[in-house]
């Protein structure tokens, strides 16, 4: 029998995050020079091309004639191509959408190139990229292992660069810790494996062992150290049973729930993914391991569109933040928008987290450079460009993103439900969500200082 | 105690033995074809791969079109018509389209030649199969669910395997039949010793050549068909199963059967308790094997023909 959350409402609490910032919007203007009246007018939350208007603003300074050059990177070959392809999907509708408005403050059109990350040297890709041919901003990588390999060489090479979808901490933690030109749009997956930790503590009293199941690799050993170092931080009463790193990529899970059943744990939590979920999954429902074991998959709703016959009701499931598009997160109309125009394009749902991230990666640059051009009224050099960067917020599709000030990387909530196989799609049901400052480290502090701290 | 703990390895026992039977179906086709054939393809591991992905299509099929109007029975017996023929068929038809296309020409060539021409052939397959399939995951369990599970000593455990590992032992109780007392297994061995004797006493070599070939072929697509319902397939697996296929060729010895038995049984028994007790090794377990074998017997356990 599996145990069913009880969140205590204040951590902890039920429903989806609230559509609100924290605070007033206007506080996201300020940053890049003097918020004018003109500049609060304009209003950071409508990004580029969905405003309805005609996106202009009011700098008046020259607007660049010739497109803007946007190299995209991500796996469109190989095992993650499940993330790799909606996220390109994602990236070549929205340039389309915003091109279609005239481009980036009405004026500017984007030209995008699609890069495989699939590539044996992503070292020499991305100095390729860089320095022959000259991409004004480099968006991409889905691969931690890739993050931490490019994240210095783009400060190296002061190269504008937006990472879109990668999840380990290491990344300002240890491999860019005084980062100027790189950004993160997404959450790191501390929103994870923290905000699991905490639903643990907060929401699962009857819980008492603990296990996970992670690939051998810079996500997954990152994801369960994060994970482990939360439940010690929180002092959860909870004693973790196994833990086990599976070879990248894996067809044979047999064995390793066969040790996950003999150490039958309560809870069990997974950053699995692709392939090696589906497998796992697949394996694991005839073995009968979530018979009285929750499994909590921190970044697996891809499978839904994937191997939607293998997904059992009732599991826990996240979506690297709050990115999911159907049931109750109906957010805002750039979410319902999103999601049906990506069903209309390419015929297929967006479950995969990655293609929100694209979005929030997309709208974070062009919304960046709009912001920059209406504050100063000049069209962004580099340097104007990450000053505007920093400290943005703004309405996305999976609700109000931002970058708190002194820090490149966005921050999401957390956010987890079960597995609804009842209706026309898969659905997450009875979710419970975690405020952003609750699962995030403050600027100030790595993840593992801010765990260490607590 | 005793039963206690021979109850407890069961499952590990059963796991081992479905990994086994997937492997000998993968690498007793690469064995047979490069120890009598002398052909050396990196890109037979793909054949699984294809298997598989034809799999769940035609599982897919079946399902759509007779899902609601017969009984599971019915159903499961179509599935099984589908995987354990139709499957390995499909398969060696595309095997044999590449045989007379891309690797009649390289037959001649130095071994070496012909792992860069047919690791080539990998990646187009990959490319090919990614086409039709896409990148996503592709999993179909129908004949898995329908076969159900069993509960035993207090495990529960999928028949799949289980029925994937029986079958596997019926096909390879014939194909030893088939070496040991059929002239065309003993034509195949002769081959393997001496094509070029065997080719003087009048008997067609070339249609030796292609049955074998297609023998193997089919045994991959039959280790996809068999592996597919228990789990799923996507871009990027086949050079995980090129690996495998290698080491049921280098443990078990070049063109053996009893090699090929031994090998996988070998490798899947070390790979499923190695997993279970030992998870850092869970890479490195085959690999462990291989150089311990190669260092004893550089021909392999039942392996006399040197590559």
């Amino acid at each position: 029998m599996r145990p069913s959350l009880k969140p205590d409402g204040d951590i902890v609490k039920r429903g989806i995050p609230p559509l609100d910032p924290p605070v007033d919007r206007r506080t996201f203007l300020k940053g890049a020079g003097a918020a004018t009246i003109a500049a609060s007018m304009a209003g950071c939350s409508n990004p580029a091309g969905d405003t309805g208007g005609d996106g202009g603003g009011g700098g008046g300074g020259e607007i660049p004639s010739e497109p803007l050059r946007m190299a995209c990177v991500g796996f469109t070959s190989g095992p993650a191509a499940v993330f790799g392809k909606p996220m390109m999907q994602a990236a070549r509708m929205i340039v389309d959408k915003i091109n279609g408005n005239g481009g980036i403050l009405g004026k500017q059109k984007i030209e995008m190139d699609e890069h495989d990350e699939n590539n044996e040297n992503v070292a020499q890709l991305y100095r390729r990229l860089a320095t022959q041919e000259n991409y004004d901003v480099i968006v991409g990588f889905i691969s931690s292992a890739n993050a931490l390999t490019v994240g210095p060489i783009a400060e190296e090479l002061g190269q504008p660069t937006i990472i879109w979808d990668t999840g380990t901490t290491e990344l300002f933690d240890s491999a860019v810790t005084d980062p100027k030109y790189v950004f993160r749009t997404c959450a790191s997956s501390s929103t994870d494996a923290v905000g699991a930790a905490l639903v643990l503590k907060n929401a699962l009293p009857d819980v008492k062992t603990v296990a996970g199941v992670n690939q051998d690799y810079a996500y997954g050993r990152n994801n369960w150290n994060l994970f482990t170092k939360a439940i010690e931080a929180f002092s959860i009463d909870v004693k973790v049973v196994e833990s086990r790193f599976t070879p990248f990529p894996n067809e044979d899970f047999s064995s390793t729930i066969t040790a996950l059943n003999d150490s039958n744990p309560d809870f069990l939590f997974s950053s699995l993914w692709g392939g090696d979920l589906v497998n796992f999954i697949t394996q694991a429902n005839g073995r009968g391991l979530f018979d009285d074991t929750l499994p909590c998959f921190s970044g697996g709703t891809h499978i839904f569109a994937d191997a939607p016959d293998q997904v059992p009701d009732g599991l826990l499931f996240g979506a690297r933040g709050p990115h999911f598009p159907y049931g109750i997160l109906g957010w805002n109309s750039l979410h319902e928008e999103f999601v049906a125009s990506f069903e209309k394009r390419y015929n297929a749902s967006p479950y995969a987290h990655g293609a929100f991230h694209a979005w929030q990666a997309l709208y974070a640059y062009v919304h960046s450079v709009e912001r920059a051009y209406k504050l100063s009224g000049e069209y962004p050099d580099k340097d104007a460009w990450v000053q505007s960067m920093e400290g943005i917020g703004f309405d996305t599709a999976s609700g109000f993103l931002s970058v708190p000030r002194g820090s490149h990387n966005a921050v999401e909530p957390s956010f987890w439900g079960f597995s609804d196989t009842g209706g026309e799609n898969i659905s997450l049901r009875d979710p419970v969500w975690i405020a952003k400052e609750e699962v995030n480290p403050p600027v100030n502090k790595t993840t593992g200082e801010w765990l260490n701290s607590i | 105690m005793v039963t206690e703990l021979l109850t407890q390895q069961l499952p590990i026992v059963l796991n081992a033995l479905f990994l086994a039977a997937v492997l000998f179906l993968l690498g007793t086709g690469l064995s047979i074809i490069y120890g009598m054939l002398n052909f050396l393809n990196l890109a037979h591991a793909a054949f699984l791969v294809l298997g598989a992905y034809v799999s769940a299509t035609i599982i897919t099929r079946i399902v759509g079109a007779l899902g609601g109007s017969v009984g599971g029975g019915v159903l499961l017996v179509a599935l099984l018509v589908g995987l354990l023929v139709v499957v390995p068929a499909i398969v060696s038809i595309v095997g044999l389209t590449m045989e007379r296309t891309m690797f009649r020409p390289i037959y001649g060539l130095e071994d070496d030649y012909q792992l860069l021409a047919t690791f080539g052939v990998i990646l187009m397959l990959e490319d090919g199969m990614k086409f039709v399939w896409g990148g996503q995951p592709v999993s179909a369990t129908a004949p898995s669910d329908l076969l159900g599970g069993v509960t035993l000593f207090g495990f529960t455990y999928p028949l799949w395997p289980i029925f994937a590992t029986a079958v596997t032992a019926v096909v390879a109780v014939t194909l030893y039949y088939f070496f040991e007392e059929t002239r065309l297994g003993k034509i195949t061995l002769a081959m393997a010793e001496d094509a070029e004797i065997v080719g003087v006493t009048g008997i067609d070599t070339r249609s030796v050549h292609l049955k074998v070939y297609v023998i193997g072929v089919a045994l991959a697509g039959l280790g996809g068909a068999l592996y597919l319902p228990n789990a799923s397939m996507t871009t990027g697996l086949s050079l995980q199963f090129v690996i495998l296929a290698f080491a049921v060729l280098v443990i078990g010895g070049l063109g053996s059967l009893k090699g090929a038995i031994a090998a996988s049984l070998l490798i899947g028994f070390m790979r499923a308790f190695g997993t279970y007790y030992v998870p850092q090794l869970a890479l490195a377990i085959v690999f462990l094997l291989m150089a311990a074998v190669m260092l004893i017997k550089p021909t392999g356990l039942y392996g006399d023909i040197k590559a």
